[in-house]
């Protein structure tokens, strides 16, 4: 036989509001725990990291392929390395998707309401966000990275190279492009129009680098955040190194996401 | 306690809350009345620091809402039910806001098992009614054990025994000596559960009184006297009555007296009464009546309604 006991859940009395200040670091602290129980309890984030990685490394070894067929005389002395990084160029809107939806989806559902009723610092809100979206993007673009290289290098026949360096600069490139999406969407609000927006700005430099080639157009492109995560990625470049590219595209993450605690500082909720 | 201080919110060119100002006192349930779009929400959403007020300030525990730290302990709110990622289990949409106030992960469960949907605490809340996200909204206002809740149209959605139950719940935390402040567009279910009233109409004031004073004031709240001299009480009461009605030779229609002070009067002016009786006004006619006097707005909306 089982005893079921049954107690009284509300009947405390209600306590006195806070009785010590707490620091910022509590909050923060705490907010990054709520953050990160969202984040890992939605399916679409399982969904935007196999994307990505799917995508990355099907492209690689698809190239991989067809330069071994010899359909791509062009790219013919391409490494492991390259397609890795052509691979992660398209495998990164899977958890770029994944970054705009962490805060787009808050105001959709309206629970943006309930996240800062929780929480009336927007700025640990949004510190939190990011501290948790940068990490599952870099966790991502390695690992996309990382398993990439491994399958391209044995069907070209060559070695990996510097597997982790690459995969870390690759990871931490995706990273802080998440984080420029992340605060993008936070001033954006729809989900549509990050994603186009982000889109845009991602591939436009693509398209429109090779149709323009006016100094001043081609210069602010080497400066807009495809292009630095490029250089980033790929660890070389022009017109900068990928130390500068990192500095850059991080400018651009604080950047935006100081646009995004404006935004929810100066906004109705 | 919550505190509302000549608060104002413009919305472009509309003026959804007009200087607004009153308290809401611990111990007692207190009902926020008003048609749809007179500001009740808006009101609730500046309390949480959600909207900035254009002019004014409202502070919970005498400070901002936006200074505290751990809000969820002072201020349990219900906004809007359904404010809750689809795909988000109701248990983890708990658990994220628990870990936000450092809150312990057993209350979750404790307030899952309060409200009643301990048993699909694992179920995505996309897949709840309408009535079970209201119950979660309110598991959500109840997680910090706040000395303050705030109800925003708790029983809409919800089935008689919802409602019945949300009344027993409310009820409960006043007893227990929390600050209960509770929206509704429907009179009938204030009746039954507010102590006080703040009514407002299209943003500004209508009244702030114990129901009993609300129902009491109301001219549909009338006694009738039956006495032979009729005529002559009638011009007795007149001067400190709201209104004296003649219904027939024998009896009188009085509002804005009491019994005791109709009954001392005829004793004053040796007259023999036959009858006295109230007959209280509905909260639903006080409520109209002071619509009517103060808003253009309501009675338009309702007249048109009835014609």
């Amino acid at each position: 036989m089982t005893v079921t006991t049954t107690t009284t859940t509300t009947t405390l009395a209600p306590r006195p509001p806070e009785p010590a200040r707490l620091g910022r670091p509590t909050v923060l602290a705490r907010s990054l725990r709520a953050e990160w129980t969202k984040l890992r309890s939605v399916r679409s984030t399982y969904g935007s990291l196999l994307a990505t990685v799917v995508v990355t490394v099907g492209i690689a070894a698809l190239f991989a392929w067809a330069i071994v067929a010899g359909e791509e005389p062009d790219a013919a002395t391409a490494t492991a390395v390259d397609l890795a990084n052509i691979g992660i160029a398209f495998g990164q809107f899977g958890l770029l998707a994944l970054a705009a939806l962490a805060i787009t989806n808050e105001f959709a559902t309206g629970s943006i309401r309930t996240t800062l009723a929780a929480t009336p610092s927007r700025s640990a809100v949004l510190a939190a966000k990011a501290a948790v979206v940068g990490a599952v993007s870099f966790a991502g673009g390695f690992v996309a990275t990382a398993l990439a290289m491994l399958a391209a290098a044995p069907i070209l026949g060559t070695g990996t190279g510097d597997l982790l360096g690459v995969s870390a600069r690759s990871g931490a490139a995706l990273a802080l492009t998440s984080l420029v999406v992340l605060g993008l969407g936070t001033v954006l609000r729809s989900t549509a129009g990050t994603i186009t927006t982000a889109v845009a700005v991602l591939f436009a430099p693509v398209i429109v680098g090779g149709l323009v080639s006016n100094k001043i157009v081609t210069t602010v492109l080497d400066y807009l955040p495809a292009d630095l995560a490029g250089v980033l990625s790929a660890g070389s470049g022009e017109p900068y190194g990928p130390g500068l590219a990192a500095l850059v595209l991080g400018a651009w993450a604080v950047a935006a996401l100081a646009a995004g605690v404006l935004a929810l500082h100066r906004r109705d909720s | 306690m919550i505190e509302l201080q000549g608060l104002t919110k413009r919305y472009g060119s509309t003026v959804a809350v007009d200087d607004l100002s009153f308290q809401v006192r611990p111990g007692k349930v207190t009902g926020f009345l008003g048609p749809n779009g007179a500001g009740k929400s808006t009101s609730m959403r500046v309390v949480l620091g959600l909207d900035r007020p254009t002019a004014g300030q409202a502070l919970v525990d005498g400070r901002p809402y936006r200074q505290l730290r751990e809000p969820l302990r002072a201020v349990g709110a219900l906004l809007e039910a359904g404010a809750v990622h689809p795909r988000r289990s109701a248990h983890h949409h708990l658990l994220a806001l628990a870990h936000s106030n450092g809150i312990a992960r057993s209350r979750v469960e404790e307030v899952l098992g309060l409200v009643g949907l301990d048993h699909v605490a694992g179920r995505r809340a996309g897949a709840f009614s309408l009535g079970m996200r209201q119950r979660l909204g309110i598991a959500a206002a109840l997680l910090g054990d706040p000395g303050i809740v705030m109800f925003d149209e708790p029983v809409n959605g919800l089935d008689p025994d919802g409602i019945r139950w949300v009344r027993g719940l409310v009820r409960g935390l006043a007893a227990e000596g929390r600050t209960v402040f509770v929206s509704s567009h429907l009179m009938s279910e204030m009746e039954d559960t507010a102590d006080h009233l703040v009514v407002i109409g299209r943003g500004r004031l209508v009244a702030d009184a114990p129901i009993g004073e609300v129902i009491a004031g109301s001219s549909h709240t009338v006694t009738r006297v039956r006495t032979p001299s009729a005529r002559q009480l009638g011009r007795l009461l007149a001067p400190g009555a709201g209104s004296v009605r003649q219904e027939s030779d024998t009896v009188l229609l009085v509002s804005g007296l009491s019994t005791d002070e109709i009954g001392d009067l005829a004793y004053a002016g040796g007259i023999r009464l036959h009858e006295l009786t109230l007959h209280s006004a509905s909260l639903e006619e006080a409520y109209l009546e002071l619509s009517r006097h103060h808003l253009d707005y309501g009675t338009s909306q309702l007249e048109r309604k009835g014609a």
